[in-house]
């Protein structure tokens, strides 16, 4: 008997401590998570006006986009160019962009080209959207305010506005 | 100190179960007992077969890449970048001997552990490209539950105490699996709260949903005929978010009440495959987990009882009763007057 107590004490501690830990989880948000004791706070927010970035492929490699077409509609260039941790790369790269963190910069697109293959140039820009998602879907509408027009990047190296960086 | 500690998480048990639970009849411990047995069997024989399943996909981990190690694999930093491919091999490895000896050993403790530690190094891994999926945790979870099972549960001639204390680790497993969905309704209701009252956009306006698969829609470029006529229809697809918060926010609940362990299991995978086809979000792991141990769940009766079922349900159940108990029932209605 005492046996079967102490092992409903331990599943209850058990149960008690994914809830605690996932509520830390959930206080230390995005990248904070004590894995594997997720929050669980999965689609919590309903999006009402939301500002995300694109990055628009100007050229690649041999081939040039006029318009630029945005990462994830060029075949071939990311290994998953519509899972979520592309996008989230994506986000993380612009934002350092948008800021003007040079040490992020480097970081964060060293994280977005181990999910792309080898390219021996790449030519973008970086574009930050404000929409409305039911407007956006129904009418294609957003606000568009162009980061940085005219990146370039060989496969080595944090991309260089302007002309072509040395191979 | 475990006699009040057990006093007290009785009182929560019978709290969280709402009415007194019906009799389990002759014979109950012994069936429940035989089938809890094979599920937990099933459960390691599906980590073995993640592992094999998995291998040819996992395999390609080992090229070169940017990692952003979890914790339980930190250890791959400290080879050097020419190394760390091999080192991923050996864990994959790794991953696929532990499963096989969970599954072969069940039985034992250690093989338990072992195929914990398996699991959880590759999950880590899975997710070390610098954003965590939570698609594979839940089997980390109840490995981590079963990891409890007393000694001598494999045997056919347990005894009374292994038989009790093995539905009961296996009722933990249960309950651990329904507390994520309850943490993530109880999110999104206080979520929505906070969004109800500054004035936002909140789940439980009309076009909420509609919002939800617009932004995942184009934020994935992903595409989905359902998806896409929900965004359209919003009449049709704002009541599916509140339900779909119920759903997971008084999952706990029914980790207490056998009458519904197979219809709200037989419900949240009907979540995950509704999120599949409209969200593109794919958790097949999760529906293949609530199929072992909800569907067929020791403790659920026999006969679906639609009528205990409804007087079961979290909330609405205090209503069913009410109603039920104005209503004459069958038996009164054609038995003879007195």
């Amino acid at each position: 008997m005492l046996r079967l107590r102490r092992l409903q004490a331990a599943l209850a501690l058990v149960l008690a401590g994914t809830l605690a830990l996932g509520l830390v989880s959930g206080v230390r948000g995005s990248g904070g998570e004590v894995f594997p004791f997720a929050s669980w706070f999965l689609f919590s927010l309903v999006p009402d006006r939301v500002t995300t970035y694109e990055l628009r492929v100007r050229q690649f490699d041999g081939r040039t986009f006029d318009p630029p077409r945005a990462l994830a509609a060029v075949e071939n260039l990311a290994g998953s160019p519509r899972s979520a941790t592309t996008f989230e790369a994506v986000q993380r790269y612009a934002q350092s962009v948008r800021d003007g963190d040079e040490a992020r910069q480097a970081a964060t697109w060293q994280a977005l080209c181990a999910r792309m293959v080898r390219f021996d140039l790449l030519r973008f820009e970086v574009v930050e959207q404000t929409f409305d998602p039911i407007e956006r879907f129904r009418a294609g509408r957003a606000a568009e305010r162009v980061v940085a027009a005219d990146l370039r990047a060989r496969a080595e190296g944090v991309p260089r506005p302007g002309s072509d960086p040395a191979p | 100190m475990p006699a009040a500690s057990s006093f007290s998480l009785r009182r929560l048990a019978r709290w969280l179960a709402g009415d007194p639970a019906v009799p389990a009849g002759p014979g109950a411990l012994d069936r429940r007992f035989l089938r809890a047995q094979v599920l937990v069997r099933a459960f390691y024989a599906f980590v073995l077969y993640l592992a094999v399943v998995e291998l040819p996909s996992s395999a390609g981990l080992a090229q070169p890449r940017r990692w952003a190690f979890l914790w339980p694999v930190a250890w791959l930093d400290l080879f050097p970048a020419g190394a760390q491919g091999a080192a991923i091999l050996a864990l994959l490895g790794l991953f696929v001997a532990t499963s096989l000896a969970g599954a072969l050993f069940a039985g034992s403790r250690a093989a338990r552990i072992a195929a914990l530690l398996g699991l959880l190094e590759w999950v880590a891994l899975r997710n070390s490209e610098g954003k965590i999926g939570h698609s594979l945790h839940l089997p980390v979870l109840v490995a981590l539950v079963l990891a409890f099972l007393p000694r001598g549960w494999a045997r056919d001639d347990a005894p009374r105490g292994a038989r009790l204390g093995t539905l009961q680790t296996f009722a933990a497993a249960q309950a651990m699996i329904l507390l994520t969905y309850t943490m993530s309704g109880f999110g999104k209701i206080s979520g929505g709260l906070w969004e109800l009252f500054s004035g936002r956009a909140h789940p439980f306006h009309l076009d909420g949903f509609a919002r939800v698969i617009a932004a995942r829609l184009l934020q994935t470029h992903s595409e989905s005929g359902p998806g896409a006529w929900l965004i359209l229809h919003p009449w049709a697809s704002g009541p599916l978010l509140p339900g779909a918060i119920y759903l997971q926010a008084a999952s706990l609940w029914v980790a207490f009440r056998p009458a519904l362990h197979r219809p709200w299991g037989a419900c949240l995978m009907l979540f995950h495959l509704a999120n599949s086809l409209i969200l593109t979000i794919h958790f097949p792991h999760s529906v293949f987990l609530l199929a072992l141990f909800f569907l067929a769940s020791p403790f659920a009766p026999a006969r679906l009882e639609w009528r205990a079922a409804l007087a079961a349900l979290p909330l609405w159940g205090a209503l069913w009763r009410r109603i039920a108990a104005r209503r004459p029932s069958p038996a009164a209605e054609v038995a003879p007057a007195a």
